[in-house]
């Protein structure tokens, strides 16, 4: 299970970390308990500010993703249970990343056009 | 005379730590693990080239160290200045290697001392350790106020002294050295297990793991060394004659047992962590640290 921190993508590096350990946990390759790296060793590993890993972590937190405990570092919380997702929306997704890659678009693209989806009202 | 002893004794002691090294390299040849990532190679081949020129500016300053101070003062601090040179070293290579595997990415595992530390060299290195201060201690306390010689009595209006004793005119800066070589220590040791990495594959990890567990081995090897040649040289020059006299009073004769006890332990403490430092053995995982 890897980061990485992508210079060219507008979005802030933050928020690519928070996304990218989310994804992470959605998919099971972070399990509830699982311990993660410490806030300066990933900002060594990664060349970022620890603060940038911090607020990252800090939001999953509050979002009640992770939790941290003095000496015990940070964990994914016990609670943390991925979304189901149903296996029709699934294969849309699945369709709509291969469009989206034969269409040139990158990773942050096409989470921006979901986000924006989502964004609209619904009819 | 004194100073031919001294030479043979600080000859003696190259040799035994040079046929070491050689038995040592020719027995582990081949089983670290190998890897063809540039930036893994780059820290080996660094941190390896960092270790030799460390031990000639060793050679070199233990030489000028010798020489300093009266009445072999600078002869008893040269196994810690030595081993100073050499953390330093350590460091130096650290920080040049500092971003040498950096690439955007990052691998989400915990990486800490545990993983690294061999834990039985370890263990031993702080009882030699804990002993040789003992032993320090002890001649401290039985020390003359000059803190260089130790008064005997031959029976009857019969009193002399003897010297040289490790009494406070040398454990003091020893005390000194051995705090800074252990901060330095500290530090290399830190810097090691910190150095960043990026995402590598299983191969290139595992040879990076090898990497960083030998350079924490051969820190602690070093000082293991220095707490041996600091026993021998206890044992020799201070302890040796007067716990054979038939005056001794018991507490020389506990810090002699305690000084051989340390030696021993700190050899056998470094035979483990070069064994370690030439052939690492896979890292452990950050669930086993």
């Amino acid at each position: 299970m890897h980061v990485r921190i992508d210079d060219g993508d507008p979005t802030p590096p933050y928020e690519q970390l928070r996304r990218q350990l989310l994804a992470l946990v959605h998919a099971g390759g972070l399990p509830a308990g699982a311990r993660l790296p410490p806030i300066r060793q990933l900002a060594a590993d990664l060349g970022v500010a620890a603060g940038t890993v911090a607020r990252a972590y800090r939001e999953l937190e509050d979002a009640g993703w992770l939790v941290s405990r003095r000496g015990g570092g940070t964990r994914v919380a016990e609670g943390a249970v991925a979304p189901q997702v149903p296996p029709a929306v699934l294969t849309l997704a699945e369709e709509l990343v291969q469009r989206a890659r034969e269409l040139g678009a990158d990773a942050a693209a096409v989470r921006a056009a979901i986000d924006r989806a989502l964004a609209r009202p619904e009819p | 005379m004194v100073t031919g002893v001294v030479w043979l004794f600080l000859a003696f002691v190259l040799i035994a730590a040079v046929a070491l090294v050689v038995v040592l390299a020719v027995f582990s040849r081949g089983t670290a693990p190998r890897s063809g990532h540039d930036g893994v190679r780059r820290v080996r081949q660094v941190i390896t080239l960092a270790r030799v020129v460390a031990v000639v500016l060793a050679v070199r300053v233990v030489m000028d160290v010798s020489a300093v101070g009266a009445h072999g003062q600078g002869l008893a601090l040269t196994p810690f200045v030595a081993a100073i040179v050499w953390v330093i070293g350590g460091i130096a290579a650290e920080m040049v290697t500092r971003s040498a595997l950096r690439d955007g990415g990052a691998v989400l595992e915990v990486r800490s001392l545990g993983r690294y530390l061999p834990r039985r060299g370890a263990v031993l290195l702080v009882f030699g350790i804990a002993l040789l201060v003992a032993a320090a201690v002890i001649t401290t306390l039985a020390a003359d106020p000059d803190g260089r010689s130790l008064s005997y009595t031959c029976g009857p209006n019969c009193h002399g002294t003897r010297s040289p004793w490790a009494g406070a005119f040398y454990t003091a800066p020893l005390a000194v050295a051995f705090v800074v070589l252990l901060v330095l220590v500290a530090v290399n040791v830190r810097l090691v297990v910190s150095r960043p990495r990026g995402r590598l594959d299983a191969p290139d990890q595992a040879a990076d793991d090898a990497t960083r567990t030998s350079a924490v081995a051969a820190t602690l090897l070093v000082v293991a060394l220095a707490v041996a040649a600091t026993a021998a040289g206890l044992v020799m020059f201070s302890l040796l004659s007067p716990t054979f006299a038939p005056d001794t009073p018991a507490s020389v004769r506990v810090a002699m047992a305690t000084t051989v006890a340390s030696l021993v332990i700190a050899v056998v403490s470094a035979t483990a962590l070069a064994v370690t430092a030439f052939s690492p053995r896979q890292a452990r995982t950050s669930l086993e640290a």
